[in-house]
C-alpha cells in the first residue's frame, strides 16, 4: 500500500484502487450514435433504427437522399442497435433484357459512430460483433429486406477499446504502450520508499 | 589536415537526426574550407550493439554524479579520439545543444587535451551559457565554486575551451576559422545571430543508426516562438522569433532532396506555424511539387503549435495535406483548461479538438506531447487531464493521433518563466525534477510519479501508442536513486 501523507485526495491513494478510478474516468451510461444514410430510392422503402428493442427512427425513404441521423440513448450493460430495411417488394427492382438493373431501391450506410468512435471504419470490430440477416455478410449497405444488429457493451469506451485493433499497434523500439511489469514494478518500490 | 572537425555528443534522442554539426560544416565548406561533421551520439548506440533499452540505461551516465567509469562509455571516449586523430584538424568543435551533454562535454574535452591533439577547441549551443547541470558532477570532478558557474565559465577556466559562443554558431564558426574573431567585452565568449542556411554537410553521419521508421533529413526555417509558456526554455534560448521566407525554405528542400535523395524532411523549429503566411506559401510550393511528381512525393513534418479556430487562415490545412506535412507533433501538455491557463499556452482544450477535427478531416496525423505535474497542477486538474486523454481516444483509433507521449513530470528548467515565480521552491541537489510550489503544497516529486503512473496505465488500458517511455522510466530512476533521503527531507521542510 502506498501512503499519502495529507488528507486530500490524490494520485498516491488513487493508485491503490487504480482500477476504480480508471473506472471513474469513463461512468457514462448514455451512447450518441451517429447513423449516416445514402439511400437510391426508385419507390419507397422503409428504414427503422432500433435500439435495445426500441424504435428510435422510422424513415420513410420515398426519393435518393443523404441523411444523418443522430441520437442519444441509455445503455444497459449489454445493448443492440438494429438497422432494418422493409418494404421492399419484387417491383423495386428493375432489370432489362442484358440483365442489368435499371431501377432499383437501396440504402448505404455512410457513417456508424458511436460516441465519437468511427465504427463505420473498423470492419474487424463489425465483423466480430454484429449479425445481418437474412444474409450473411454485411457490405454497409442494404439491398434486400434484412437486418443489421450490432452489439454494444458498456462503458462503451473500455468495451471498444479493448476489442478493437486500430492504431494500437507498436511500431518501434520507442513507441510503447507501457513499462513492463518488472519496470513497473520498479516505480512502484521507489513511490513506496518516498515519504510524500 | 583540414580546417575543422564538427560533432555532437551524448544525451542523445536517436529519433532525430543532430543536424547543427552538419549546419556549420556546411557553412565553412560553402565558404572554401574543408570541414567534417559527426553526431557521435549514433556511435555509442552502435557500441552498445544497437540496443535500445541498453543506450538509454548507459546514457544516464551523462546524467548522474557516478564517479566510475563505464566500459563503454570508456571505449566510446577513446572511438572518438580515433576519429579525431584519423581527421587531424585545426578546429575541433563540440555541440552543447542541451545541458545535458555537460558531463559528456567535460569528459571528451579533457581527453581530447590529455591526447597528442593539438587542436583548438571551440564550444557551442544552447547548452553552453546555462548553470552547470550539477546533477551530472560528484562533488570530487567539481569544486563548490564551479558547482554555481555557467557551463561555458568552468570550461573556459579549466582550459578545456579555446573560444566558446553562446548560442547558434553559424556566424561565429566562419569568423574563427577565418581568424576574424570579435570578442564581447568578457574577452571569450562570442554571439552569432545570422540566420544562415548552407547545405547541410552529412557525408560523415551514419543514417542507419537513428531509429526513425522513415528516413528523414532536419531542416531548419525558424528560431524562437511566438508563445512564452511557464515551463519552456525557447524563448531565453533562441531570443524573438526569426523566420526564413517560405520560398527559400522550400527551395533547400528541394535541394537537399535532390542531393540525398530523401523525400522526407524533419522541421527542427520549436514550431512550423509561427508565421501562417510563410508556411502556405511554403506548403504551395511543395504542393506544387507534388502534384507533378506523384510518384516521387516530399513529406514533411515538425512541431506545431494548437490555435483557437478563429486564428487560422483559411486553406491552412488544405495546403498542408497537399504539401505532405504530417505526423505533427503538437504540445498539447495538459488536458485542464485550468492548467493550460497558468502555464500561459494561450489555448485551450476546446481548440485542441477542433484542431483534431480539421487534422481527421484532412488527413493530417500528429503526435500529441503531455506531461503531468504542472505546479499549478491540483489533484482535481490531473483527473481532468486524464479525462481528456479518454476523450482524445476516437482520434486515436482513426489514426489522426498517431501516438501520445506520456512525458516526464515537470522540469523546473533553467531560463523557463516558471522558475522566476517565488512561490516555487526549488531544491539545491536536483532543482530540475525536486522542487514543490507554496500554492500547491501536495504537488510533490512522489504524487508527480503517482500521476505518472496513472497515465501510464491509462496508455496500457487503452492501448495508446506511446513515445519513448523508456527515457521517462529511466530518468526517474536515476533520480531516485541518486537522491532518495535528500528528497524526502526537502518536503519534510516544505510541509
Amino acid at each position: 500500500m502506498i501512503k499519502s501523507m495529507n488528507s486530500m485526495p490524490s494520485a498516491i491513494d488513487s493508485i491503490n484502487n487504480i482500477d476504480n478510478f480508471l473506472d471513474s474516468l469513463t461512468e457514462r451510461q448514455i451512447a450518441t450514435i451517429k447513423v449516416g444514410l445514402a439511400a437510391t430510392i426508385s419507390k419507397p422503402v422503409e428504414f427503422i433504427i432500433k435500439f435495445n428493442g426500441q424504435v428510435i427512427s422510422q424513415q420513410t425513404l420515398s426519393a435518393s437522399l443523404e441523411v444523418l441521423n443522430t441520437f442519444t440513448v441509455d445503455c444497459n450493460k449489454e445493448n443492440t442497435l438494429e438497422l432494418t430495411l422493409e418494404g421492399k417488394g419484387d417491383t423495386h427492382t428493375i432489370v432489362n433484357d442484358q440483365g442489368e438493373i435499371v431501377e432499383d431501391s437501396f440504402v448505404m450506410l455512410s457513417k456508424l459512430e458511436i460516441d465519437s468512435y468511427d465504427i463505420f471504419a473498423d470492419d474487424e470490430f463489425i465483423n466480430n460483433n454484429s449479425t445481418y440477416t437474412p444474409v450473411q455478410t454485411f457490405y454497409k449497405g442494404f439491398w434486400h429486406n434484412s437486418t443489421f444488429s450490432l452489439t454494444i457493451k458498456t462503458p462503451f469506451i473500455d468495451w471498444y477499446n479493448q476489442q478493437t485493433t486500430r492504431n494500437t499497434r507498436v511500431v518501434s523500439d520507442q513507441e510503447i504502450q507501457g513499462l513492463d511489469t518488472a519496470k513497473m514494478n520498479n516505480l512502484m518500490g521507489i513511490l513506496d520508499k518516498m515519504e510524500r | 589536415m583540414i580546417d575543422a572537425v564538427i560533432f555532437s555528443l551524448p544525451y542523445t534522442n536517436l529519433d532525430q537526426i543532430q543536424s547543427g554539426p552538419a549546419v556549420l560544416s556546411g557553412i565553412l565548406n560553402e565558404n572554401r574550407f574543408k570541414s567534417k561533421a559527426f553526431d557521435f551520439g549514433t556511435e555509442l548506440f552502435d557500441l552498445c550493439g544497437r540496443d535500445i533499452e541498453l543506450f538509454y540505461e548507459i546514457q544516464n551516465y551523462f546524467l548522474s554524479p557516478v564517479s566510475k567509469t563505464n566500459p563503454i562509455i570508456e571505449k566510446f571516449y577513446q572511438r572518438i579520439i580515433d576519429i579525431l586523430n584519423e581527421n587531424p584538424a585545426r578546429y575541433i568543435g563540440v555541440s552543447v545543444f542541451t545541458v545535458w551533454s555537460h558531463r559528456s562535454v567535460f569528459e571528451i574535452t579533457q581527453r581530447i587535451r590529455q591526447s597528442n591533439l593539438k587542436s583548438k577547441i571551440i564550444l557551442g549551443g544552447r547548452g553552453l551559457g546555462k548553470r552547470v547541470y550539477i546533477e551530472a558532477f560528484s562533488k570530487d570532478t567539481l569544486s563548490s565554486h564551479e558547482r554555481k558557474m555557467k557551463f561555458s565559465d568552468v570550461m573556459r577556466a579549466r582550459g578545456l575551451a579555446d573560444h566558446n559562443v553562446l548560442g547558434d554558431g553559424e556566424d561565429s564558426i566562419l569568423k574563427i576559422i577565418q581568424g576574424n574573431i570579435k570578442k564581447n567585452p568578457t574577452g571569450e565568449i562570442l554571439e552569432s545571430d545570422q540566420f544562415r542556411s548552407p547545405t547541410p554537410n552529412y557525408e560523415n553521419y551514419q543514417f542507419d543508426l537513428y531509429l526513425q521508421n522513415e528516413r528523414h533529413l532536419p531542416i531548419t526555417g525558424s528560431k524562437g516562438c511566438v508563445r512564452d509558456c511557464d515551463f519552456c526554455d525557447i524563448r531565453e534560448q533562441f531570443g524573438s522569433y526569426r523566420y526564413r521566407t517560405g520560398d527559400n525554405i522550400a527551395e533547400e528542400m528541394l535541394r537537399l532532396k535532390q542531393q540525398y535523395g530523401i523525400n522526407k524532411f524533419l522541421f527542427t523549429d520549436s514550431l512550423v506555424n509561427g508565421n501562417q503566411k510563410e508556411l502556405i506559401n511554403f506548403c504551395n510550393i511543395i504542393a506544387d511539387y507534388n502534384k507533378k511528381n506523384p510518384t516521387d512525393k516530399i513529406k514533411w513534418t515538425g512541431q506545431w503549435i494548437c490555435r483557437p479556430q478563429r486564428q487560422i487562415k483559411d486553406n491552412l490545412y488544405e495546403v498542408i495535406a497537399a504539401s505532405g506535412g504530417e505526423g505533427l507533433t503538437v504540445g498539447m501538455e495538459s488536458g485542464s483548461d485550468s492548467v493550460l491557463d497558468a502555464m500561459n499556452k494561450k489555448t485551450d482544450v476546446k481548440a485542441m479538438f477542433d484542431e483534431l477535427e480539421q487534422f481527421r478531416q484532412h488527413g493530417i496525423t500528429c503526435t500529441l506531447l503531455t506531461f503531468v505535474g504542472h505546479h499549478s497542477e491540483t489533484f482535481d486538474n490531473f483527473k481532468e487531464h486524464c479525462q481528456t486523454l479518454i476523450r482524445i481516444l476516437p482520434y486515436v483509433r482513426s489514426g489522426t493521433v498517431s501516438a501520445m507521449a506520456a512525458g516526464d513530470v515537470m522540469f523546473m528548467l533553467d531560463g523557463t518563466p516558471a522558475i522566476k515565480n517565488p512561490d516555487i521552491i526549488r531544491s539545491e541537489f536536483a532543482p530540475d525534477t525536486i522542487w514543490v510550489s507554496r500554492f500547491n503544497p501536495t504537488n510533490t516529486y512522489k504524487e508527480r510519479i503517482a500521476r505518472r503512473i496513472i497515465v501510464q496505465r491509462i496508455f496500457e488500458k487503452y492501448k495508446i501508442p506511446g513515445v519513448n517511455n523508456y527515457g521517462n522510466y529511466h530518468h526517474i530512476e536515476k533520480t531516485m536513486r541518486s537522491y532518495g533521503d535528500q528528497i524526502n527531507e526537502f518536503y519534510a521542510l516544505s510541509y
